[in-house]
Formats: C-alpha cells, sequence, structure tokens
C-alpha cells in the first residue's frame, strides 16, 4: 500500500513537473511573439494605464467634473459628467495614431460613436513620459479659462478645451493615454518619445453660445438631484456596454482574423496549385498547350 | 565564358509582352499598383498586404515567360499553373475588393477595392484564354512538345 503510494506520488510529481515546464515553455514563446509582433505595444502596457483601468477612469471624471463645478461665474444647468466606453474605445484608436491632430472622423456619422450623434474632443500631447498625469492634462486645458471672458463670450488665446470640458449639456465623456515611442507627429517635440492623451466628448459642445448659463449653482436642473453644484440624474449617468469598435482602429486589422486568413490563403493556394498541376501531369502525359 | 554563358540564359523574350497574354499581365500589373498606391493612402494594411502579395505573384510569372525561365524548368506545367493562379486571383481578388467595397471608411479603401474587382475580371479573362488552349490528352502529332508555333 505504502509502495503504491509512494509510486502514486511520484508519477503525480512528474506530471507536475511536466505541466509546468510545458507552461513556461508555452509562456515564453506568446512571449516571445508578442515581443517580436509589438514591441510599441508591450511598452505600453506597461506605462500607461488601460482605458478599462478603475483608477484612470476615476481619475478623469473626478478632474473633468471638479473643473465643472468651480466655474466662474457659477453654472445654474452644468450636468455631472459620468465615463463612456464608446468615447474611451474612439479615444483610444485616435490616440494610437500618435498624431497631433483632431480625428478626422470626428463628424462622420457613426464612425465615432454607435449611439451619439455629436462627439467633441479634445487632446493633450507631451514629452518625455513621465510629463504626463491625467492630472496635470486635465489642468491644462482647464487653465484656458484665464484666457475666457464668459461675458463677452471670446477667446483671448486658445480656450476652447476649456470650453469642451466646461460645456453644460455634455454629460459623457471617454479618455485613452497612448505612449508614442517614435513621438508625437505634428508636435514640436516630434523626435522625442512622449505620450498622447485623447477625451472624447458626448453630446459635443463648442457651439457659437456660451457654455453654460450663468446663475445661481443648480437652478437650473429641474427636479434632478443636485450634488457639489452639478445636475445628477440616475438614468443619464449609467454605464452603457456597445460591443463596439471603430473600423478605423489602428490596432484592428494587424490582430483580426482577416488579416491573418489573408496571409495565410494566398501562398497556400500557390502550394495547393502546384501540387495539383503536379498531379494533373502525372495523370494528362500529353499535357500541352498552343502558346505562339 | 561565363559572362556569355550567363548572358545567353537570361535570353529575355520581348515578343511575350506584345502578345495578348503578356498585354494581359501588364494590364493586371497596372491595375494592381494602382489599387496598391490606393490602398497605401488609406493605409489600410490587410488589403495591402493582399495586393502586394498579388502583384509580387504576377510579377513572378511575368518574369518567367520573359527569361524565358518555363522553358528551362520543365518540372511543371507552366500554362495550367497559371490558369489555375489566375483563376484563384480572380476570386481571392474579388472577394477581398468586394469586403474593402462593403466595408470602406475612407475613399482610397473604395478606389482600390474597385482597381481590386478590375484586375479580378482581368485575371479570369487571361485564365480563360489560356485555358482555352490547352489540351490535356490529344498530341498533334507535329508538335509534342510543351510549346509550339501554330
Amino acid at each position: 500500500m505504502g509502495w503504491l503510494t509512494w509510486r502514486g506520488t511520484e508519477q503525480s510529481q512528474d506530471a507536475t513537473i511536466w505541466s509546468y515546464t510545458m507552461c513556461n515553455w508555452r509562456h515564453s514563446l506568446s512571449f516571445l511573439i508578442l515581443l517580436l509582433s509589438s514591441p510599441a505595444l508591450r511598452m505600453t502596457k506597461d506605462l500607461f494605464p488601460d482605458i478599462v483601468d478603475k483608477a484612470f477612469i476615476e481619475e478623469c471624471l473626478r478632474e473633468h467634473n471638479a473643473g465643472r463645478s468651480r466655474v466662474s461665474p457659477p453654472a445654474s444647468n452644468m450636468l455631472y459628467m459620468t465615463w463612456d466606453e464608446g468615447l474611451a474605445v474612439t479615444a483610444r484608436a485616435w490616440a494610437r495614431k500618435c498624431l497631433f491632430e483632431h480625428n478626422i472622423y470626428l463628424h462622420e456619422k457613426g464612425k465615432v460613436h454607435p449611439v451619439f450623434t455629436t462627439v467633441g474632443e479634445n487632446i493633450w500631447a507631451g514629452a518625455p513620459y513621465t510629463m504626463f498625469s491625467v492630472k496635470k492634462a486635465i489642468e491644462d486645458w482647464i487653465n484656458e479659462n484665464l484666457h475666457y471672458d464668459y461675458d463677452n463670450h471670446h477667446c483671448k488665446e486658445v480656450c476652447t478645451h476649456y470650453t469642451q470640458v466646461v460645456w453644460a449639456e455634455t454629460y459623457k465623456v471617454g479618455c485613452a493615454v497612448q505612449a508614442c515611442p517614435s513621438g508625437v507627429a505634428k508636435t514640436t517635440f516630434m523626435s522625442t518619445p512622449g505620450a498622447i492623451f485623447v477625451c472624447n466628448y458626448a453630446p459635443a459642445g463648442n457651439y457659437p453660445h456660451a457654455p453654460y448659463l450663468n446663475g445661481e449653482s443648480c437652478s437650473r436642473c429641474g427636479n434632478e438631484k443636485c450634488d457639489n453644484k452639478l445636475c445628477h440624474n440616475i438614468t443619464r449617468e449609467e454605464p452603457r456596454r456597445y460591443k463596439w469598435n471603430p473600423d478605423w482602429d489602428p490596432a484592428l486589422p494587424l490582430f483580426g482574423s482577416f488579416y491573418k486568413t489573408i496571409l495565410i490563403i494566398r501562398p497556400l493556394s500557390l502550394v495547393f496549385i502546384f501540387s495539383c498541376v503536379y498531379c494533373l501531369q502525372r495523370h494528362y502525359t500529353n499535357l500541352f498547350a498552343y502558346t505562339a | 565564358m561565363a559572362d556569355k554563358t550567363s548572358a545567353v540564359a537570361l535570353e529575355v523574350d520581348l515578343t511575350f509582352l506584345k502578345s495578348k497574354r503578356g498585354l494581359l499581365k501588364i494590364a493586371e500589373m497596372v491595375s494592381l499598383f494602382v489599387a496598391f498606391v490606393c490602398f497605401a493612402v488609406a493605409s489600410s494594411s490587410p488589403y495591402l498586404v493582399a495586393t502586394s502579395m498579388e502583384l509580387s505573384i504576377t510579377l513572378a510569372l511575368l518574369l518567367l515567360y520573359l527569361l524565358k525561365l518555363n522553358k528551362k524548368l520543365t518540372a511543371f506545367f507552366w500554362p495550367l499553373i497559371d490558369v489555375f493562379n489566375s483563376f484563384f486571383a480572380a476570386a481571392f481578388m474579388s472577394t477581398v475588393s468586394l469586403v474593402a467595397v462593403s466595408m470602406y471608411t475612407q475613399k482610397g479603401t473604395l478606389a482600390g477595392g474597385v482597381m481590386g474587382l478590375v484586375t479580378s475580371a482581368l485575371c479570369c479573362l487571361d485564365g480563360f484564354y489560356l485555358f482555352k488552349k490547352i489540351t490535356f490528352n490529344l498530341p498533334t502529332a507535329a508538335c509534342r512538345v510543351e510549346t509550339c508555333d501554330t
């Protein structure tokens, strides 16, 4: 009995070691493939949070809503901002291009969001990587309020980032940050590795009128709850899931099955054609063609 | 000596370029190249890969005929390989182009898809034209070799 047990243990130990090495081998292989295919992607994952990162989402929302609740003069109809998955996916797709320019699909219906028809966008870029923090980027936008004159609705310098952040009717936001090892294009620091931070807003702001109505805080919230000078509404703030991805996402075709199918099918077809012809040659020994 | 033999070995068959099949191959390459440029402008990589693969295969076949390599590498019956390849290329390009046309987000992808459809039509024509010239088991007494002038 004792002997049997001992045998059993040894066998199972053997099995464990085998499966361990197997796992290890597989792990290193997948690691190698990842390393070979996308070194930039791996770096990004280590450097900056993803769009599903809870802390990242929290910080984006906290900074935006803080900026919205401390506007001066006070706003009477400012809505509380919540996260939107679709907007974040679009922001991530555009950030991946490492280009300091507005999304070219922003005004095309269905290209930037599955539900919202108007989407706004703010972009921040900085180098080196350590320059970036969510707080700093959003503060840079909010600090444009120094150039903004509410009474005349006039900007002394660029302040459209600020007016989008504090646009009263905008209640959804989605942000993404991307590391750009070969620099962010169309900036003055193009040659240094840097970060690009994109936020998309819905419904879009920056129409030719003031971003919010002046008055006593929350006085135009209707029967909605007021908290920290912002209007709250549970149904409006509910997170939505879309299972949607923009079709222009640069990361899509590389990893999509369509790309792989194309890469595999055509060379495989050549092998198939050659072997087919070889077999036919064996069968029909008198094959020939009139090629003049 | 070596130079002389290699010069002889790489004899260029310019008459092929002027023949109907040669012109068809060149037309295929031109339309593929236009499609390639369109896809490159739109930076749609799966289509770009498809057209570049097709472009290199067509170029390889053209060079094969142009340098008369088909008469040296006799292990394969090249006309039949060309026919099969043309039909497969037509099917492959039309599938890829239809996907491109139906799912385009940029005008470049749409233009590339249309050019891809033109290419697949040309491939079909090329394959059909050559296939008509192949006989399977009716050797004429006059020409038993793979190619013979008529």
